[in-house]
C-alpha cells in the first residue's frame, strides 16, 4: 500500500512497523574496492558451509533472523522507508539479498572447477531479471594476476552463457573477502545459475574462492559525519523505496572510501533499517 | 500527465501509489573489454562505456549505417517505457567508482557507425532525430571504438541547429596522444558565434587531415541527463532530485540510457550505481 503523503510519511520515520538492526564489522584495507561483508564476523559470520543450498533469513551470515525479517501485521514484504546508522569508514555500503553462492575453487586449478556448483536454484527473484553475480574470495587467493569467467544459465533459461574474463588475483583483487563483480555475455538480461568456475593461469596461491547471486536494494552513503538518519528525502541513500523479501539473506557490499579512516582498526556499520510491512 | 505537484505526490508515486510504477535498477561496469583490459583513460578527458563489459552488457560496436538507439538496444542500461501515456522522471541517480572522476548519465538518440581517422573526404551521417526532438540541448560526439592514428589533425561536423539551420561546428582536436584511443568520446563543438541551443541532426563530419589509421569511429548524438561526481575512489557520488524539486529530470519512452565518463585519472575504472525512476 502507498505512503499517501509527506504527512504519514514524517509519521511513518517516527514509528515503522520496525527496526532491523544492522551490524557489521570487518577489516578493510583497499580504498575503493567492493568487499563482500557476509563473511565478515557480525552479527554471525557467514560461511561456506551453505554452498549449494538456498540463501535465506535463516542462513548465518545473514544480517537479520527470521524473527525479525519475516515478522509482518499484514503478510506483505518489508518496504524500507530510512534508516539510522553510524559508519567507521566513509563510502558506499550496499543491502543486497544474497541469493545462492558457491565456495571451494582453487586459485592453482586452470581447468573448469565444478566444487559447489552449480548454484542453487533462485528462492527469490527467479526469473533472474536484475540479479548480478560476482566472485567471492572466501581465503586470499594468489598474487599472480589472472583471468577468471563462469558459465552460466541466463534469464532466459539458456544453457552455456559465458561471461567474459575479468581480473582476479594479484594486487587489490586477492584478499579475503574482495569481491569482483562477473559481467553478463552481450545481449543477456540476468542469471539463474551458474555452472562453472574457470581461471586461466595458476595465482600460485589455492585459496578459497566462489561466485554469489544477488539482488542489490539499497544503497546507504555513509558521509565523513559518521552518523546518519537517512531517508528518501535525505540524499544520503538510494533505491527509492525497496522491498525486502520475505526470507530474504541480507548483507552488505562495501566501498570504502578510505581505509585507514577507522580508529579501531576495523570497519563497522552500526544502525537500524526502518521499515514498514504496507 | 506528466507532473510531480509536490513533495506528498512525489512520496505517494514513489512508493507505489497513483500509478507512480517506481522502477530502481542498479547498474555495474567493469574496465574489460571483449574479455580483455579497457584502454587507460585520460584525465580530464571524456570516455565511452558503450563497449565496457557489466551489467547491462556491453554495446556491441555500431556497425556502418545510421540506427536509432532504444532501451532495447543490447548495452542500453535497463528502463521500462511508462505506462497510461505517464513520463518517466529520474528522482535518484548514484555511482562509486575505483577512481575518481565525473559519470554522465545520457540519452543515445541515434549512432552513425563505421567512421573512419584516416579519410579528409566528407563522412555523411544520416541518423533521424526520434527523442528530444527539438534537438534542444542535445550534443554529438564521435565515439572512438577501435583506436586511431597517431598524426594529430581536427575534425568538425556539420549539423542542423534547433531551428533546423544547417551550421558548420568549431574545430576541434582529434588523432595523436589523448585523441585517439579506443573508448575516447570526442565532443563535437556546435558552430562559433550562432549561440546554438543544440542539434536535431549531424549532416557529416569531416578531418582535416588523416590521423593515418582508419580505427573505428561512431558519431553519436545524445542527450544528457544528469552528472554525478565522484571525488576520488570509493567516495559515494549521488544526486538525488527528491531534494531538487521541481527540478527532476524527465525520460522519453524508449530511451537508450548510456553513460559517458570523464576521467580525473589515467586508470580505467570499475562503476557499481543505480538510479529511481517515477511516472507521472
Amino acid at each position: 500500500m502507498p505512503i499517501e503523503n509527506l504527512s504519514e510519511f514524517k509519521s511513518l520515520l517516527e514509528n515503522p512497523t520496525k527496526f532491523l538492526p544492522v551490524f557489521q564489522t570487518t577489516t578493510i584495507t583497499l580504498q575503493g574496492r567492493m568487499f563482500d561483508l557476509f563473511s565478515a564476523n557480525l552479527p554471525t559470520a557467514g560461511s561456506t558451509a551453505s554452498t549449494g543450498i538456498p540463501l535465506n533469513s535463516g542462513t548465518a551470515g545473514s544480517i537479520n533472523s527470521p524473527q525479525t525479517v519475516n515478522y509482518s501485521l499484514t503478510g506483505n514484504d518489508f518496504t524500507i522507508i530510512g534508516s539510522e546508522v553510524n559508519i567507521s569508514t566513509p563510502g558506499y555500503w550496499i543491502l543486497c539479498d544474497r541469493l545462492a553462492h558457491s565456495a571451494g575453487a582453487n586459485a592453482t586449478t586452470i581447468t573448469d572447477q565444478t566444487v559447489g556448483l552449480p548454484t542453487a536454484s533462485l528462492p527469490r527473484y527467479t526469473n533472474g531479471i536484475g540479479v548480478m553475480m560476482g566472485i567471492t574470495v572466501w581465503t586470499a587467493i594468489g598474487s599472480t594476476i589472472t583471468a577468471c569467467r563462469a558459465t552460466y544459465t541466463n534469464s532466459n533459461d539458456v544453457t552455456g552463457r559465458l561471461t567474459p574474463d575479468i581480473q582476479i588475483a594479484g594486487a587489490s583483487y586477492n584478499t579475503v573477502r574482495r569481491f569482483m563483480l562477473l559481467p553478463l555475455q552481450q545481449g543477456d538480461l540476468g542469471v539463474k545459475s551458474v555452472q562453472i568456475l574457470k581461471i586461466g593461469t595458476s595465482t600460485t596461491t589455492a585459496g578459497n574462492f566462489g561466485v554469489v547471486l544477488f539482488k542489490p536494494l539499497y544503497a546507504l552513503c555513509g558521509n565523513l559525519d559518521y552518523n546518519s538518519t537517512n531517508d528518501f528525502i535525505s540524499s544520503k541513500t538510494f533505491g527509492g523505496f525497496p522491498q525486502i523479501h520475505k526470507n530474504a539473506c541480507l548483507f552488505l557490499l562495501h566501498v570504502p572510501l578510505s581505509p585507514g579512516f577507522s580508529t579501531q582498526g576495523v570497519t563497522t556499520l552500526n544502525g537500524l533499517l526502518k521499515v514498514i510491512d504496507y | 500527465m506528466g507532473n510531480i505537484n509536490d513533495l506528498s505526490d512525489l512520496i505517494n508515486r514513489s512508493s507505489g501509489g497513483s500509478s507512480g510504477n517506481p522502477q530502481t535498477v542498479f547498474f555495474h561496469k567493469t574496465n574489460r573489454i571483449g574479455g580483455g583490459a579497457a584502454d587507460a583513460t585520460i584525465a580530464g578527458r571524456a570516455h565511452s562505456l558503450w563497449l565496457y563489459e557489466g551489467y547491462p552488457t556491453s554495446g556491441p560496436t555500431p556497425p556502418v549505417g545510421s540506427f536509432v538507439n532504444t532501451n532495447q538496444t543490447t548495452g542500453s542500461l535497463f528502463f521500462n517505457n511508462p505506462s497510461n501515456n505517464n513520463e518517466s522522471h529520474l528522482i535518484q541517480f548514484f555511482t562509486t567508482s575505483t577512481f575518481g572522476g565525473t559519470l554522465l548519465l545520457y540519452d543515445r538518440l541515434y549512432v552513425d557507425g563505421g567512421l573512419t581517422g584516416n579519410s579528409t573526404a566528407v563522412q555523411d551521417t544520416s541518423g533521424v532525430i526520434t527523442r528530444n526532438v527539438t534537438g534542444i540541448g542535445n550534443i554529438a560526439f564521435l565515439e572512438i571504438n577501435t583506436t586511431i592514428g597517431t598524426t594529430a589533425t581536427t575534425v568538425r561536423m556539420v549539423y542542423q541547429n534547433e531551428s533546423g539551420l544547417t551550421r558548420t561546428g568549431a574545430l576541434v582536436a582529434i588523432g595523436g596522444t589523448n585523441n585517439r584511443e579506443r573508448t575516447r568520446a570526442i565532443l563535437l563543438p556546435t558552430a562559433t558565434g550562432f549561440n546554438d541551443k543544440g542539434i536535431k541532426n549531424v549532416l557529416s563530419i569531416s578531418l582535416t587531415a588523416s590521423t593515418t589509421t582508419a580505427g573505428n569511429m561512431s558519431l553519436v548524438l545524445a542527450k544528457p541527463i544528469a552528472y554525478v561526481a565522484v571525488a576520488t575512489a570509493g567516495a559515494p557520488g549521488g544526486r538525488d532530485f527528491v531534494v531538487g524539486l521541481p527540478g527532476i529530470p524527465k525520460i522519453e519512452p524508449s530511451s537508450c540510457l548510456s553513460l559517458l565518463w570523464f576521467a580525473n585519472s589515467t586508470s580505467s575504472s570499475d562503476y557499481f550505481g543505480g538510479y529511481s525512476i517515477v511516472e507521472a
